[in-house]
């Protein structure tokens, strides 16, 4: 346990001082702030619309911002987690794969009392406590940016809504930490390392939801998830066979049910959730299958 | 005098690799307190034998003990009883000396390695550099690095492969000298993969030379030097050696 | 025919062929924009089958049917086949681009093929023109297939107007994967490792072709409510357009936010040439180009940017500087 806790230590200071991790940071923030100042910008400009609209009209219509949810503002987060979280996630954890093959210490690691498993462990915490500060900095920055733009702070039951939203993008980012990780730990080449996971976020976020719903792929950009349009049988199969990996739709959806969007159906959360976290455990156990003779291979640029 | 490095009929056959074995049936003895030189051309087996002997790798036959602890079945034992210092490490550039070697020192089981570190530092005549990034280092003192990493715990057995690869004249001569003090005056026993002659001459007391995979010769420096009376130096007693093969 | 250009060219072209990560990344983007056709074109015929249904069942009702049959434009079908060339086949010509340099880089070749007796500029452009070939192959093949899928589904020959306006769209794509090759081309030779390069790239694709868009459609009014604030407000097209105009201060700055996008002029080109966009289905050439010239003199303009920085940048004194 205690070689755990040094590679996670050691891991957290390596992320703090890697140029381009703390880069990502920094977009990544950057992102979670325009985020709420595009909510704020187009709610007040919504509502300006409708104001413009009675007025021309010179008959009532129903508000359809009467009812808006508190955390709407937000709302982009739940795409800039899918896109840049995402992304973070797998640059983090394939440098922390690739750094000490790179710089030659794995065999010095490896030849000190710790076990493999231990090891890429400790890594995997690492690059999680790394993804968990971006994502308390990101609850953090939300919240202030929802009470600046409200005027007034967010009440309990929000906040905590908040807080789970942000607990289920750490557990969603994980398997992307970890195809990071898996691909920095065995490729023979940094750039593969990085591509490899990268196809699959592709696949995962671009490819795969369109066989089950005909949405095309912009659609996917939507922080509200897509669903399944049809009927057809074709569809209905495709949704049945690619749901379960679908993740990213899966984050959507319940992150929606979280931040009580309209639109959405509050029922369904228990497959996302379970989606979710067999994904990041699937992922969690390859990694742990990682072996000494993979961690030796040499790595080229 | 007890053995520290033992191996037995030592054999490994990477996979898919069809042919001759790495390394072939390697039986030897290093006792405690030598500094044992392994020679060899390139490809002979010599990272291997280190890489098998520090737990790294799995032998595909025999069996290989470092103080008493066999290198499979108690492998956490063993590797709390070495140090090692691999060839062209580069360590962590974005972390200072200190961090570096806080690191290395937990991974090696020490709780509260500070007093420790500024001990090897001064036994390595290497303070005042505890704050400065590695990014900062010449190669020289990097290997200085490497070698304070290996000897943080108090091992007993030091592994070191091609410690002088890349180095200037000066760089060597200084590793040279703390080679030679670790042996004399902390009493490690050191084996070591080289390929400058020069410096086995000068550090180690015994040798074993390796031709594709098997041990042709295995013999303290004194004696091999005394026996080969036709050659002028090390140098050409190994490339005899390594001709003939025995 | 044996300019250092060519024998470069042909070079990467024989490298290509053989060169599996590149074999393999043309074949998923080709999949995916086949599937989406594909796709695009089962989710028609769902909607035919739907509304034959309803139509039986209204008439064994005895009740006549008012819902009007789906009206089938091929080229429309090619939505998402666009969209995939916009996300996946940028991705895709980001790294072949970056493994054009990098490739060199890694097996420590630069020193020697700049040892040669060519001109600077010759390997980049001998490199470029190969990548010119092989997307001009690939958007052929892809074009060949997306007309016979229509054609197939909609069991219609598509007019020789919409023919001469899917190669123009095509032309298009050829411009946009060119364009983020020579970008990436020119990235892998300046940064001084391979795999900043390689990230840098990535960070821009997910900005220009995801985030920016995006941002873009979520500060749509009408994208705030879903199926359209105007629709739930009861409000028809040319009230809408009165109101709008009261905040055009707004939307000037959401479309001046799209228009840093390449991929957004390379996006409402194509969709408009396709009639994707509604506004300009079936109609003229003529009355397209009056309306997306600025798109595409965007579109032109960023291929040319990128391919000269790669031309410029990819010179001995560049690319040597810590080989």
């Amino acid at each position: 346990m205690n070689a755990t806790r040094t590679i996670v230590r050691q891991e957290i200071r390596l992320a703090f001082r890697e140029r381009l991790a703390v880069a990502l940071l920094v977009v990544f923030l950057g992102m979670t702030l325009a985020s709420a100042a595009i909510g704020w910008s187009s709610h007040h400009t919504v509502m300006s619309v409708y104001q413009e609209t009675v007025l021309q009209l010179g008959r009532d219509v129903p508000n359809p911002f009467a009812s808006a949810p508190a955390l709407e503002v937000v709302t982009n987060t739940i795409i800039y987690i899918v896109l840049i979280g995402a992304l973070l996630a797998v640059v983090v954890g394939v440098r922390a794969g690739v750094r000490d093959r790179r710089s030659g210490v794995t065999d010095l690691v490896l030849s000190r009392p710790i076990g493999v498993r231990s090891y890429a462990a400790g890594k995997l915490l690492g690059v999680q406590a790394w993804m968990g500060v971006v994502l308390a900095a990101a609850l953090a920055v939300s919240w202030l940016s929802v009470w600046l733009i409200s005027r007034s702070p967010l009440g309990v039951a929000d906040t905590g809504a908040l807080v789970v939203f942000f607990a289920l993008a750490w557990i969603f980012l994980l398997p992307f930490s970890v195809m990071g990780l898996i691909a920095g730990t065995r490729s023979r080449h940094e750039s593969t390392a990085l591509l490899a996971p990268l196809l699959i976020w592709v696949a995962i976020t671009f490819a795969i939801p369109q066989l089950g719903t005909a949405q095309n792929p912009t659609a996917m950009l939507n922080p509200v998830p897509s669903a399944a349009s049809t009927t057809d049988i074709f569809f209905k199969v495709n949704h049945a066979i690619f749901q379960p990996i679908s993740i990213t739709e899966h984050f959507k959806h319940m992150s929606g049910v979280i931040m009580r969007l309209p639109d959405i159906a509050s029922t369904a959360w228990v497959g996302d959730v379970l989606s979710l976290t067999l994904v990041a455990a699937f992922s969690v156990g390859v990694l742990l299958l990682t072996t000494r003779t993979s961690l030796r291979r040499p790595l080229y640029e | 005098m007890r053995a520290a490095i033992r191996t037995n009929g030592l054999t490994k056959r990477y996979n898919g690799k069809a042919g001759e074995p790495a390394l072939a049936d390697l039986s030897l003895e290093v006792p405690e307190g030598e500094v044992f030189g392994l020679l060899g051309h390139n490809g002979a087996g010599k990272t291997t034998t280190v890489s098998i002997l520090t737990t790294l790798l799995d032998p595909t036959a025999g069996s290989a003990e470092v103080q008493g602890a066999d290198v499979g079945k108690s492998s956490a034992k063993v590797r709390r009883s070495i140090g090692y210092l691999p060839e062209n490490v580069e360590f962590y550039d974005s972390l200072s000396l200190e961090e570096n070697l806080v690191f290395f020192a937990r991974l090696s089981g020490l709780s509260r390695p500070r007093e420790r570190i500024r001990e090897v530092l001064s036994f390595l005549d290497f303070e005042g550099h505890e704050k400065e990034r590695l990014s900062t280092f010449s190669k020289g003192m990097r290997q200085r690095v490497g070698i304070a990493q290996a000897i943080l715990h108090k091992p007993s057995v030091l592994f070191l492969d091609e410690p002088t690869s890349g180095l200037d004249p000066a760089g060597v001569k200084l590793l040279r000298d703390i080679i030679v003090r670790l042996n004399s005056e902390l009493g490690m026993t050191i084996f070591m993969n080289t390929h400058l002659l020069a410096e086995v001459t000068k550090t180690c007391t015994s040798i074993g030379v390796l031709r594709a995979g098997r041990l042709i010769y295995h013999d303290s420096l004194e004696r091999t030097l005394r026996s080969f009376p036709a050659q002028d130096s090390l140098e050409e007693i190994y490339l005899h050696i390594e001709a003939s093969g025995a | 025919m044996n300019s250092p250009t060519l024998v470069f060219c042909r070079k990467e072209l024989r490298d290509a062929f053989r060169n599996r990560l590149v074999l393999l990344l043309i074949a998923g983007m080709s999949l995916v924009v086949v599937l989406s056709v594909v796709v695009a074109a089962a989710g028609f015929h769902a909607k035919v089958v739907d509304y034959q249904s309803y139509v039986k069942a209204m008439q064994s009702a005895g009740q006549a049917e008012n819902v009007t049959a789906p009206q089938l434009f091929p080229l429309q079908l090619l939505r998402g086949a666009i969209e995939y060339l916009e996300i996946v086949g940028s991705i895709v010509a980001i790294i072949i681009g970056y493994s054009l340099t990098a490739k060199e880089k890694n097996r420590g070749t630069l020193r020697l093929l700049f040892s040669r007796p060519v001109g600077g500029a010759s390997m980049a452009a001998g490199k470029l023109l190969s990548v010119a070939v092989i997307w001009f192959a690939v958007i052929v093949v892809l074009g060949a297939i997306m007309l016979a899928s229509v054609s197939l589904v909609g069991g219609i020959t598509p007019s020789s107007a919409e023919v001469i306006k899917l190669v123009i769209a095509l032309a298009f794509s050829w411009m946009y994967l060119m364009m983020w090759t020579a970008f990436s081309y020119w990235l892998a030779g300046r940064a001084r490792r391979l795999s900043t390069a390689l990230v840098v790239g990535l960070i821009v694709w997910l900005v220009v072709v995801l985030v920016i868009p995006q941002i873009g459609d979520t500060m749509d009014p009408d994208n705030q409510v879903p199926g359209g604030l105007f629709k739930s407000l009861q409000v028809d097209k040319p009230q809408e357009q009165a109101v709008m105009a009261h905040f055009s201060g707004y939307e000037t700055t959401r479309n001046d936010l799209e228009n840093t996008s390449i991929s957004k002029h390379y996006e409402r080109a194509s969709f408009a040439y396709l009639g994707i966009k509604d506004k300009y289905n079936q109609q003229s050439l003529g009355l397209i180009w009056r309306d997306m010239w600025a798109n595409v003199t965007w579109l032109i303009g960023g291929l040319a940017a990128a391919l000269g920085l790669a031309v410029a940048y990819g010179k001995k004194r560049h690319l040597l500087r810590k080989a």
